[in-house]
């Protein structure tokens, strides 16, 4: 049996999934010459094995569904024809998980089972993956539910605001098409023969990254791979269409619907592409200005005006080149300019002083928790090595990932909040609400066709 | 015949538990006067989770509904400046289900007096400012607009809930509605804490790397000057005849695409001799209706024909002596409401007809023994299961008696309760179509 073991590192000693081994990302083929990436977990009792392929969408912007509605019907509408309930009681006794999603560039998959288990688990995977059954009614109620999915959109708070932010943002890219199911029309008009012409061209083996953590064996992996990837094309020629960095215009969009029940506030700021080596850095900050009960916005806009339930912060990735800064939060329609404000001040004092002296210690406390208890579960392993991976970053960075969230410095931190984070001023707020007064100085519009009037008036 | 069955049921248990070591869920006896203490052991974590759950919720309140939900919030906050000093290092977070409000604390090592003391200060009455506590109820009504207020599935939910159990109090919304969240006064919050936040009411799950002999201290050190106070007796559960009632609840919403079809009822059931027992049975007969095997409802009516998606079912024996059946799906293109409720109904009968098969209740159970095995030490895994049974008026379990629990549940249980949920005393059908509300 060919197999290649290429060491990507030096033996590191550490400390993550509680086990005081080295552990490191090694290098290995399978029998099939199928490259993959491999983390041992011994103490883990089953093995995640991680799949991406390249994607993109259709750069006309036609039959711009075709890659969810071919994932839905993967998924549940049975597959090497055996009937879609054999399929799932089959995968079900299994004791495994898997996934499978799409975005606009990439596909990604996700097996998890028992080590004693994998081979049944990749053998129906390729059923899934080579031959769906991609029958006529299954598709028919698969779209269904995406038109419904799209037409509801337009009448939730969320769906009104990351839609229209989107097309703020990106206009008519097929990319923003894809997340925000607009136009209507273009999901009504795909038919199963653009899901079949879809599936067709998107899961060749070329190019396709493969990681995998947990206690298996990297041999007996190896063999599931190859049973799983089985018999599809080789191809998979995949060239990525352009995309800009987001138009963030420097704002205030009131969406008017006289008949919500309620309004929410978004506010968005472009930041460097987190996928450049900054990502422990910009978690840490983001998680200190709006990530849980303790952070500034909570404090702020729950905790101190009392006009929410929540208030947060978040990184936005659309893509690995392209990351936004969101802050956003449902907000009670009276006192949504009192909050604004807030928010802004709050923002302001974030930008100008960074995170305090008794704060970043909690931050990074916070932040090394949730990783170590995601290092014990081999599906967020094997997906943290992916994004390790599909973002060109060294190996090491991923087994040095404890000690890295411990060398972050204070002053570090609060020179790239300084320098890097985006001017209040310079940010994208938009509030969508039934109130089409309450904020000052704002651009009212009632549909999101009309964005271009808030941007060129 | 069935002592052949119950062999198979015998050696299959010998052999899925042979050589495996759980980390047990222990006791820890207390001389306070606390109801029960439990400690998860976790020798891998560095943190310490602490977690008071008192036996009490909205089903023990008769005025305005969203009551203890809004004492959660407050209590919170209160217990929260534990040492006198806002939570920086800790997380926390609470919830509540109508029947148990849960409290949670987490921390490491150096904070683990602190940890305890949040626990304390959930018993005193709340220290807050007056305007403070009033300004939480419009949190709350911020809450009601996250969860409920886009949601009309929730809201058809919620009335169907109340046409089922008619007066009885465990048809009331956990959360309420923004009319009933105003009206709550601070001496409602006032008077619910000082009759159920007492040691009485009170069981203490913590999770981490501690040992029963620090728990004990601790919680002597923190708990030992308390009274009990008086137990909730959770008169509500025992055995209720409800009258007959068949009922429809249509609701109209805008902000929807597609009609959905919903359904509860309420049986007679005493198929089981404990509540324990009846919690597996309905446990299994939940992941058997809701499986892609023979003997579900997804085969009939999602999987082998095109009758409605997005369908799920709940059996629940919250209440002595009955049982709640609930079931929700949405029609396939050109299916209407009606139709989905007429196929359901065949479906259901059907299986209660027929009995569950006996390769699918296997298959279920292989299932859900795996993954106890794989999941027995894990403390989430074990607080889930341990909520699930402090909700029905039951202390928690080791993870061997789990295993028990699941092996003894035979066909017959199962059939039983089948034939019960087919044959309801109450039923409410309800349909959610588009339209003006």
């Amino acid at each position: 049996m060919l197999f290649e073991r290429l060491s990507l590192t030096v033996g590191i000693v550490a400390s993550v999934a509680g086990n005081a081994y080295a552990q490191e990302i090694t290098r290995h083929k399978s029998p099939g010459g199928i490259e993959f990436r491999h983390f041992a977990m011994k103490d883990a009792k089953r093995t995640a094995v991680a799949i991406t392929w390249k994607h993109n969408v259709p750069a006309n912007g036609v039959h711009i569904s075709a890659s969810r509605l071919g994932i839905s019907l993967m998924l549940n509408g049975g597959a090497g024809g055996k009937a879609p309930d054999e399929i799932i009681a089959d995968f079900e006794d299994l004791d495994g998980g898997s996934k499978l999603f799409v975005q606009p560039r990439e596909i990604r998959g996700f097996i998890v089972a028992p080590n004693e288990n994998m081979g049944e688990a990749a053998a129906i995977a390729n059923d899934v993956l080579r031959q769906p059954n991609l029958d006529e009614k299954w598709f028919d109620r698969e779209k269904k539910k995406l038109v419904d999915n799209a037409k509801n959109r337009k009448n939730h708070v969320y769906g009104i605001g990351w839609n229209l932010a989107r097309t703020i943002m990106f206009s008519d890219h097929p990319y923003q098409q894809f997340w925000s199911l607009s136009p209507e029309q273009s999901v009504d008009d795909t038919g199963l023969q653009n899901v079949k012409e879809w599936h067709g061209t998107n899961f060749g083996t070329d190019g396709i990254k493969i990681t995998v953590a947990g206690s298996a064996k990297p041999e007996d992996v190896g063999v599931s791979i190859d049973k799983a990837l089985a018999g599809l094309p080789t191809g998979n020629n995949v060239d990525l269409l352009d995309f800009p960095a987001p138009a963030i215009p420097s704002r205030t969009i009131v969406f008017h619907k006289p008949d919500l029940p309620k309004s929410l506030m978004l506010i968005y700021g472009a930041i460097p592409s987190v996928a450049n080596g900054d990502e422990i850095s910009y978690n840490l900050a983001t998680g200190v200005l709006g990530y849980g009960k303790q952070s500034r916005l909570f404090k702020a806009v729950r905790s101190g005006l009392r006009a929410a339930y929540g208030f947060r912060a978040s990184m936005t990735r659309f893509t690995r080149e392209h990351s936004v800064l969101t802050m956003s939060g449902e907000v009670e329609t009276a006192l949504l300019q009192e909050a604004l404000d807030e928010v802004g001040a709050t923002y302001r004092e974030f930008k100008t002083s960074g995170v305090g002296y008794v704060e970043f210690p909690f931050a990074k406390r916070f932040y090394r928790q949730r990783i170590e208890k995601e290092m014990k579960k081999p599906s967020s392993v094997a997906y943290m090595m992916m994004e390790n991976w599909a973002n060109s970053r060294p190996a090491e960075e991923f087994d040095n990932l404890q000690n890295n969230i411990g060398d972050v410095g204070r002053s570090d931190l609060n020179k790239l909040i300084t320098d890097t984070y985006p001017d209040f001023d310079k940010m994208l707020k938009i509030i969508v609400t039934p109130d089409a007064n309450v904020v000052k100085n704002a651009c009212v519009i009632t549909a999101i066709e009309q964005w271009r009037t808030c941007i060129d008036g | 015949m069935f002592w052949r069955f119950k062999l198979i049921l015998i050696l299959i248990f010998g052999l899925l538990t042979s050589n495996q070591a759980f980390a047990e869920l222990i006791e820890v006896k207390t001389k306070t006067n606390i109801k029960a203490v439990y400690l998860i052991e976790d020798p891998d974590s560095d943190q310490i989770r602490v977690n008071p759950v008192f036996l009490a919720g909205e089903v023990d309140f008769d005025g305005p509904e969203g009551l203890s939900h809004f004492l959660e919030h407050l209590m919170f906050w209160h217990a929260d400046k534990a040492g006198g000093k806002e939570i920086h290092g800790r997380g926390g977070n609470a919830w509540v289900n109508g029947i148990v409000t849960s409290y949670i604390n987490q921390g490491i090592t150096s904070e683990l007096e602190e940890l305890f003391e949040f626990t304390r200060r959930l018993l005193d009455t709340p220290d807050l400012e007056k305007k403070f506590m009033l300004d939480e109820k419009r949190v709350v009504e911020r809450e009601y607009d996250f969860r409920i207020a886009e949601n009309p599935d929730r809201k058809l939910t919620e009335q169907m809930r109340r046409k089922l159990f008619g007066d009885h109090s465990a048809g009331r919304s956990v959360i309420g509605t923004p009319q009933s969240i105003r009206s709550i006064t601070l001496d409602h919050a006032f008077e619910f804490h000082r009759k159920y936040y007492n040691l009485a009411n009170m069981v203490l799950l913590i999770s981490g790397n501690l040992k029963p002999k620090q728990v004990r201290r601790l919680v002597a050190n923190t708990l030992d000057d308390l009274e009990a106070g008086s137990a909730n007796s959770q008169s509500w559960r025992s055995s209720t005849k409800f009258e007959a009632q068949d009922a429809i609840v249509e609701l109209k919403a805008n902000n929807i695409e597609s009609h959905a079809y919903k359904y509860t009822s309420m049986s007679q059931w005493t198929g089981s001799s404990n509540r324990i027992s009846a919690f597996y049975t309905a446990f299994l007969t939940e992941k058997l209706l809701n499986s892609a095997l023979k003997g579900s409802l997804h085969k009939p009516l999602r999987l082998e024909n095109f009758v409605v998606s997005g369908l799920h079912s709940w059996v629940d024996p919250l209440i002595d002596g009955q049982v709640v059946f609930s079931f929700n799906g949405r029609p396939d293109e050109g299916v209407i409401l009606t139709s989905v409720k007429r196929e359901f109904q065949l479906a259901i009968e059907k299986i209660a007809r027929q009995g569950v098969p006996v390769d699918s209740l296997e298959r279920v159970r292989k299932r859900l023994v795996r993954e106890a095995k794989r999941r027995g030490d894990e403390s989430a895994f074990i607080l889930r299961r341990s909520f699930a049974l402090l909700r029905i008026g039951e202390m928690p379990i080791s993870s061997e008696e789990h295993l028990r629990q699941l092996i003894s549940v035979t066909k017959e249980d199962i059939d039983g309760l089948l034939r019960a949920i087919a044959r309801p005393d109450r039923r409410v059908d309800g349909y959610l179509k588009k339209g003006n509300e």
